[in-house]
């Protein structure tokens, strides 16, 4: 009776008809990823500007990693991330919390939640800066407190308020699908146990909710940051190719458009990229040791 | 059963690969050739137009008049070359300078609009028009003074600058005002070429609650991402320049200059009498509407006339020019397009004859009458169609054009651009000492010349 089936898998495992059926998607992987990757890896090392080429061994290395533009950018791109993050994720748990616990509603306020996320970020960078605007609808909300209005888009830190508050805005309903997702994989049965011995509401979350969430937190931190790192629509929407107000909002990735696209400097922008890879890339290890830490 | 589902994959496989290849595949039918329909072969000339040009008839969206697409200049240009197949490749402001470069590397168009002409000669991407202008005793005075000289850039191989482009639009910017406002407060109009302190007294007496409206005026607006143009104007009235030479490579730029702290200094007085938002593009929305509440625009493109005069408000506002180097006679930006071969292109002949197409009255005229947002024409008959000749404001945009700082800022076509710009917010919005500034924005130009 089981050998029909380990018969089937390993008719499976040796058809090489699968490996014709995988061609088509290794082709396009080769096409379109690794010959890319290797071609900027490989373009980090001349000065081009698209159509000319010169060696520069890793000259376009140091000039990045001395440059203030750039270590500017790193600071925008790791200050945004961090408060998004330090924000978003703690709010959205507490909003799939109240959205968990409703009868009736819930798939609306899923979808509510979820639109700006769907939102092109251009188009929230647009709408945001009527929001930022100094008569804009923050600032009429702020006064109803007593505070004077805010130039938003003036002021370096003001400004990168504002960006926080749009990745907060437009990451909120990623955040929230994810924990209601996670949350509805827990046991009532855990629950109805804990109350019978006695636990509270909040005891219930605190010893059961958090510590089956913590998966939950950590892929949303990691992928976080790796989104975070690649910031750049957004911030553009709000300040342009260099950042603006003094490249407060300049970011890894707007350092890389702005040499690439914007002046053709192709060799300091591949470089800017493969460095920016190299980041990505250890968050990405991280993620995994985090999500094997979790396995075990 | 177990063949055919075989077979069936394999197919499958097959067609899914074939897909991804022909996508990669570039199109094997040759450029230069084409049927006309009637068995006769014709040359295909691709021409690439970048903004809101469009093929087909259309409305304009603020006026409601029908206009006509690019359709009539393909005609015409068929009409007068009845062996050539002219296409239209249209394509949008966004990137367009990456574009325009992708297109050229693979030979997409024979000839393209080109407002980034430097950066694609200096690559030897376009073809000289000295030996077409010669062979042909093409006349260059059928375009407005200084648009020639304007688009003059330097090759791989040139040690001076030379014709890859002859103009297509004209372009620049104005200081445009609002004569109600002025009326209202008792304030005299701008003269033709304000000076910086006429601008500064005059804006001082504009910013305030009107006394007719009641209303929150202020007597400057401009655009904040353009402010370090601003400064390099001011520079220029102040008699500074913005440097020298033609290549990002061999450029010197003048940003630690007496003249450029001056001019930093005064948009910091303007700033002063501008709305809160103004360095972010913020707080000048209303300005050409009827609803304006700003009496001076630093900074307006030509189009904003358009949508003026769409509003019937084309008596209200004023022209004047930008600030002007006494000595050199000139100021201001220089901008718009040209037209440029493709070095690429395998019917440059054709493609020639389409450059010239574009001197001709019937281009100008054309554009001036379907689409002048996106600019002012460029040849000196121009000065009389309808609609230039009798609006005193487009005349006097027209005649300012022949003034303009030529040929190009060569800086703005590299880092320099940014590097001004982020000086000029240093100043403007975070307070610092604008000496300093300009000393570290010039150490880091001279980094970025060095480096290319």
């Amino acid at each position: 009776m089981n050998r029909e089936p380990a018969k089937r898998l390993h008719h499976l495992r040796t058809s090489p008809i699968w490996y014709l059926f995988l061609f088509p998607t290794m082709l396009g992987i080769l096409l379109f990823m690794a010959y890319p990757i290797i071609e900027v890896f490989r373009l980090s090392l001349f000065q081009s500007n698209g159509t000319m080429e010169t060696f520069k061994g890793l000259a376009n290395y140091r000039y990045i990693l001395g440059n203030g533009t750039f270590r500017i950018a790193l600071f925008n791109t790791f200050f945004i991330t961090f408060f998004q993050l330090l924000v978003a994720i703690p709010l959205g748990f507490l909003i799939a919390l109240a959205i968990n616990s409703l009868d009736r509603g819930k798939n609306f306020l899923k979808a509510l939640f979820f639109i700006p996320y769907v939102t092109p970020a251009i188009a929230a960078g647009t709408l945001f800066l009527f929001i930022l605007h100094p008569n804009g609808i923050l600032n009429t909300f702020l006064a109803w407190f007593g505070a004077d209005p805010v130039s938003w888009l003036e002021n370096g830190m003001s400004a990168r308020v504002g960006a926080v508050l749009l990745s907060i805005w437009r990451s909120m309903g990623f955040n929230v699908i994810i924990f209601l997702a996670y949350l509805q994989t827990i046991a009532q049965e855990h629950y109805e146990a804990a109350y019978v011995d006695g636990c509270g509401r909040w005891q219930a979350h605190i010893h059961i909710t958090f510590p089956q969430m913590r998966s939950a937190f950590a892929f949303l931190i990691i992928m976080g940051w790796i989104n975070g790192m690649q910031r750049f629509t957004d911030v553009y929407a709000l300040g342009g190719m260099t950042g603006s107000p003094a490249r407060s909002l300049h970011t890894i990735v707007g350092f890389i458009y702005e040499r690439g696209f914007g002046n053709y400097e192709f060799g300091v922008a591949s470089a800017a990229s493969c460095i920016l890879f190299v980041i990505i890339l250890l968050f990405t290890l991280l993620n995994m040791k985090l999500t094997r830490g979790d396995e075990s | 059963m177990k063949k055919h589902s075989r077979l069936l994959a394999a197919g499958l496989s097959g067609l899914l690969t074939l897909s991804l290849l022909a996508g990669c595949g570039s199109d094997s039918k040759p450029a230069e050739q084409g049927s006309s329909g009637d068995g006769a072969e014709k040359t295909v000339l691709k021409v690439q137009l970048i903004g809101d040009f469009k093929g087909e008839d259309f409305t304009d969206p603020i006026s409601g008049a029908g206009l006509k697409g690019c359709h009539v200049l393909e005609e015409e240009f068929e009409r007068l070359h009845e062996d050539i197949d002219l296409q239209y490749i249209f394509m949008g402001w966004d990137d367009y300078q990456k574009k325009t470069q992708s297109m050229m590397i693979a030979g997409e168009a024979d000839v393209y609009q080109a407002p980034g002409i430097d950066a694609l000669a200096g690559q030897g991407l376009l073809e000289p028009l000295q030996p077409y202008i010669d062979k042909d005793n093409y006349d260059l005075s059928v375009y407005l003074d200084g648009q020639v000289d304007g688009w003059k850039v330097a090759g791989p191989e040139d040690s001076e600058p030379q014709i890859y482009g002859l103009p297509m639009i004209a372009d620049t910017r104005f200081i445009i005002y609002d004569k109600q406002l002025f009326d209202e407060w008792g304030v005299e109009y701008l003269s033709a070429k304000p000076t910086v302190e006429e601008i500064l007294e005059k804006a001082a007496k504009l910013t305030g609650t009107n006394p007719v409206s009641g209303e929150v005026n202020y007597g400057i607006f401009h655009k904040g991402t353009d402010a370090g143009d601003i400064v390099m104007n001011l520079s220029e009235y102040y008699g500074g320049t913005w440097g020298s030479g033609f290549r990002a490579s061999e450029m010197t730029v003048n940003f630690d200059t007496d003249t450029m702290v001056q001019a930093m200094e005064t948009l910091v007085k303007m700033n002063e009498y501008a709305p809160d938002g103004v360095m972010a593009n913020q707080g000048g929305e209303m300005f050409g509407t009827a609803q304006n509440n700003l009496a001076m625009h630093l900074r307006c493109h030509p189009a904003i006339l358009n949508n003026i005069n769409a509003q019937g408000l084309g008596e209200r506002y004023g022209v004047a020019r930008l600030f002007i180097n006494e000595a050199e006679g000139k100021g201001g930006m220089f901008a718009g397009s040209p037209v440029v071969i493709a070095a690429s292109s395998k019917v440059k002949d054709a493609a020639w004859e389409y450059v010239k197409f574009v001197g001709s009255e019937f281009f100008a005229q054309y554009f001036w009458e379907n689409q002048r947002n996106e600019g002012l024409p460029c040849i000196k008959s121009a000065l009389d169609f309808d609609g230039v000749k009798d609006d005193a404001n487009v005349a006097f945009m027209m005649d300012t054009i022949q003034y303009l700082w030529t040929p190009r800022y060569t800086y703005r076509s590299g880092q320099g651009r940014s590097i001004l710009t982020t000086a000029v917010e240093e100043v403007t919005l975070n307070g610092k000492d604008p000496a300093e500034v300009l000393k570290a924005a010039q150490k880091e130009v001279d980094e970025w010349i060095a480096a290319q």
